[in-house]
């Protein structure tokens, strides 16, 4: 064994020679690689796995976010449909009742053109009658050549009156004129 | 082999001595080529991790990636085989050891290395100090001495002895998982089991002490007989010969870092584990 060892050129000098030199290069490796590396390792992995999961939970609170946008855009939606149809309720009723007063305003309107015309044409009438009565006396009293006394003045008035055509009569004649006009 | 068993046959001097060549002494101390060799790889491997790892960056670039790939690799091949805390233990040392065999293995194939020395001057050779073949060569693989793979070997066997004994919590507990009855049998016939398993034991303490003498001259032998060929077929058709060995041996040098090391996994796998323990 010995003789086979020596012809190898294995002897206690150069085989402790070597047993140094490799156990420099261990300890060379252990502390100036494999520690610091495998230290980086296990950090990297760590700030991975922390990475991972801030991405899972930014994730989460994105699709949490998207939903949350979701229901408001719906809402909001929802709402201004709402809004919309109740708007245009609003402005349809108002619309209606603002045509219901414009149609009664204008109908007050003419009713009221129509009263006014109605006295105004009674009192021509009216002023038409004393006019003629006056006329009348006048005349009558140019005719006779006396002074009428106011009996006879207030029966003739009354005679004619009388005989001048009544207001339904004096529209149809109206009527009539316009027709013909 | 071949060419060292013909050249012991014939008497003749072998190609590439299988002892490294002393270089020069220090004190009492014998300088070796391979030696000096492992020097310059210690020193290629510190400049390696002074350029790569002494300022690591989170995001890695450029040689950090190498360095990190190559720690990170031989770290899951550790874990992948042992038990956390037994890789814990034994990462530094089966990671090393595949990283020193692989450079001082690859190392060897750089032209000069094993070539360069001194030899019986070669007057045909146009080119000047030109040799037959280096007797004692300058540079020379460590892992090409046997001096390199015993200490490797040596350095194995005490350490995966004191984890077996950490790992079994004691000596007594080292025993009886190499000793003891596996298969949680009970009654009389756990006599001739004792003596069954006794006989085994002391196989199996007889295969720790060869494991590592197989693991040293496993290496030895596939990198010196490597050695030898290239040096014989560097000095044939001017160094053509040698060029296919190169591509041979520059798989070798890479499958003999990766079977030494894992050995060194598997064997401290086989010490330091539960698996065959009697059952309580």
């Amino acid at each position: 064994m010995q003789e086979a060892l020596a012809q190898l050129g294995v002897d206690w000098p150069r085989f402790i020679a070597q047993t140094i030199n490799f156990a420099i290069v261990l300890w060379v490796l252990n502390r100036f690689a494999y520690r610091p590396v495998l230290r980086l390792l296990a950090e990297r992995r760590t700030r991975i796995a922390e990475s991972l999961q801030n991405a899972e939970r930014i994730q989460k609170e994105l699709a949490a976010a998207e939903e949350a946008r979701r229901e408001i855009l719906q809402k909001a939606n929802e709402q201004a449909a709402r809004l919309i149809a109740e708007a245009e309720q609003a402005a349809r009723q108002q619309g209606e009742r603002l045509l219901k007063e414009a149609a009664a305003e204008a109908e007050r309107i003419v009713q009221k053109a129509r009263e006014r015309a109605e006295q105004e044409q009674q009192e021509s009438r009216a002023m038409v009658r004393r006019e003629v009565g006056e006329l009348v006396l006048a005349l009558t009293a140019k005719v006779s050549g006396k002074v009428l006394s106011p009996e006879d003045q207030e029966r003739l008035r009354a005679e004619t009156v009388a005989q001048l055509p009544s207001s339904e009569r004096f529209d149809a004649l109206r009527a009539a004129a316009s027709e013909r006009n | 082999m071949f060419f060292l068993a013909a050249a012991e046959s014939t008497g003749q001097t072998p190609i590439v001595h299988p002892a490294a060549p002393i270089l020069f002494h220090v004190g009492p101390l014998p300088i070796t080529a391979s030696i000096v060799q492992s020097w310059v790889i210690l020193l290629l491997l510190f400049l390696i991790i002074r350029l790569g790892a002494s300022r690591l960056q989170m995001v890695p670039t450029g040689l950090q990636n190498a360095i990190e790939a190559a720690v990170e690799g031989l770290e899951r091949l550790t874990r992948g085989l042992l038990e956390p805390k037994v890789a814990d233990w034994a990462f530094p040392l089966v990671a090393t050891y595949f990283i020193f065999i692989a450079t001082s293995n690859l190392t060897g194939l750089i032209p000069g290395v094993g070539t360069i020395g001194y030899g019986e001057p070669n007057p045909n050779f146009p080119l000047p100090f030109s040799i037959h073949h280096p007797h004692i060569s300058l540079l020379r693989p460590p892992t090409s001495d046997a001096n390199m793979t015993c200490a490797m070997a040596a350095i194995y066997f005490v350490i995966s002895l004191f984890w077996a004994i950490r790992y079994h919590r004691g000596p007594w507990g080292l025993l009886v998982h190499i000793f003891g009855v596996k298969g949680g049998m009970k009654g009389w016939i756990l006599i001739p089991l004792a003596v069954l398993f006794f006989a085994v034991g002391l196989m199996e303490a007889l295969s720790i002490v060869i494991r590592a003498i197989a693991l040293a001259m496993r290496l030895y032998g596939n990198i010196y007989g490597g050695e030898s060929v290239l040096v014989l077929m560097t000095g044939m058709f001017g160094g053509l010969a040698a060029v296919p060995f190169y591509f041979f041996e520059f798989a070798v040098a890479l499958i003999q870092a990766l079977i030494f090391t894992l050995l060194a996994i598997v064997f401290t796998g086989t010490l330091c584990s539960h698996s065959e323990e009697p059952h309580k």
